[in-house]
């Protein structure tokens, strides 16, 4: 059972690659036979190449295209590893590409989508999967077979720091594919988004 | 852009409280789908055309389609198709869908009360369109798609080169009612029914409601002591105190 970890945004987003990273080698330790593969862009990626090392992971992939704006690009990418590393679980986080990226993976691949996941707890063979509803007023829970899975987790549900005592250099490897060039739409034009607190800063300077 | 079909959604109301009386009746429109619904009467509006509403629901009442016709889409189809996955309505809602040529597919992102949004995803891959998703509005300029969608950190103008599911991530945050005027014209639209059998709920998915005891007790006129008991025997019920 194979597990790749796609590790999406800037090196502001590292807690949380940690967080998922965690996940990923805490079911390894559960599960028998299991390989960890993470996915990450190539620039944030050899940044923190180093710091993989210390987490027991099979191997790394540096993701040459890292447009976010067209999931179908980096779709054919993930696709690559998910046929060669048969696996059977993808992990991300739920920033706003990555609500796009998981449903759009798990329709092509027809798997089960598990979004925004709170906690999970190993059944026998199974899993239990806790998730919000109707804002945080209620709770999800949802068995699934361990295998065929897009799951996106939510942030601070998984404290245990899986890290190794030993740390172990780790395969990398280059990931670079042709994808469609046919693009549905094109971008005219990109605003920043202005947010109230940056605002506020700006006045206390001023 | 001229034949739109909007796919929409019934959802408990998010401001009401959970009774099993309320969650087996109240509904409202999926907000995320009206919004859709207001984003396909705009662009009609300026090069003509017609809106058509496709309305699944897990209720045999068309209440929720009358309001949606009321609000101006031009025909239904109404789907009872109860307990059914996103896979499975996904297949249900392309399997029509396949049957008119329509310009464009207009939905909201996800439903008000559950974030899944998977839908619009599910919805691409069987028709095999493309999906546009986080939009915020869209507009017809000159015959020229134009839309606004959500970034992390922007909000991107894109063109539209080809026919696909505008899945919108903006939401109307009241509800809208239909004017007198519109209600009269509900009868003279065209509805289409579709009825699919009943089918159990999956054991494998159960849902655990927070606040369904915890907003039933109003307490009028209590003293301080009592009140301050009150809460301390509730945080004991619920292990936040020993």
């Amino acid at each position: 059972m194979n597990i790749l970890v796609y590790l999406h945004g800037s090196i502001k987003q590292k807690e949380k690659f940690y967080e998922l990273i965690n996940v990923a080698c805490g079911w390894k330790k559960i599960l028998k036979e299991c390989k960890i593969f993470i996915a990450i862009p190539k620039k944030t990626g050899k940044i923190i190449e180093k710091e993989f090392e210390a987490w027991n992971i099979d191997k790394l992939f540096f993701l040459e295209n890292e447009d976010d704006n067209f999931p179908e690009k980096l779709f054919c990418e993930l696709i690559k590893i998910v046929e060669r590393e048969k696996i059977e679980i993808i992990f991300m986080g739920n920033l706003l590409f990555e609500r796009e990226l998981a449903p759009f993976i798990s329709s092509k691949l027809d798997w089960e989508f598990i979004p925004n996941v709170i906690g999970f707890e190993m059944l026998k063979n199974k899993i239990l999967w806790r998730r919000f509803l109707y804002g945080t007023r209620a709770v999800e829970e949802r068995v699934t077979q361990i295998k065929n899975l897009v799951i996106t987790f939510s942030p601070n549900i998984y404290k245990k720091d899986e890290r190794e005592k030993k740390e172990k250099k780790v395969d990398f490897e280059l990931l670079k594919i042709e994808s469609p060039k046919e693009q549905s739409y094109e971008i005219v034009l990109s605003e920043k988004k202005i947010f109230p607190n940056i605002l506020l800063k700006r006045q206390e300077l001023s | 852009m001229k034949k739109i079909l909007v796919v929409m959604r019934e959802t408990f109301p998010t401001n009401d409280i959970f009774t099993e009386k309320n969650l087996k009746e109240k509904r409202i429109l999926n907000p995320y789908d009206e919004y859709a619904l207001f984003q396909g009467k705009k662009v009609i509006g300026k090069v003509g055309g017609e809106v058509t509403c496709i309305f699944l629901s897990e209720r045999k009442s068309k209440y929720g389609l009358r309001t949606a016709l009321g609000l101006g889409a031009d025909n239904g189809i109404f789907i009872y198709c109860p307990n059914r996955s996103e896979k499975e309505l996904g297949i249900i809602l392309a399997k029509e869908i396949k049957k008119e040529n329509y310009d464009s597919i207009f939905i909201g992102i996800r439903d008000v009360n559950d974030d899944r949004e998977e839908l619009p995803y599910i919805l691409g891959t069987e028709l095999g369109i493309p999906v546009y998703s986080h939009l915020l509005l869209i507009d017809n300029k000159n015959n020229i798609i134009i839309a606004k969608r959500e970034k992390e950190e922007t909000i991107d103008t894109i063109k539209i080169h080809k026919k696909g599911i505008f899945a919108f991530s903006q939401n109307v945050y009241e509800p809208q009612y239909p004017t007198i005027e519109s209600i009269m014209t509900i009868n003279q639209k065209n509805i289409k029914d579709i009825f699919y059998e009943e089918k159990e709920k999956t054991e494998d998915i159960k849902i655990k409601y927070q606040d369904v005891h915890r907003k039933q007790e109003i307490y009028k006129k209590i003293t301080l002591e009592k009140g301050s008991e009150k809460i301390i025997s509730y945080m004991k019920e619920w292990k936040i105190i020993n």
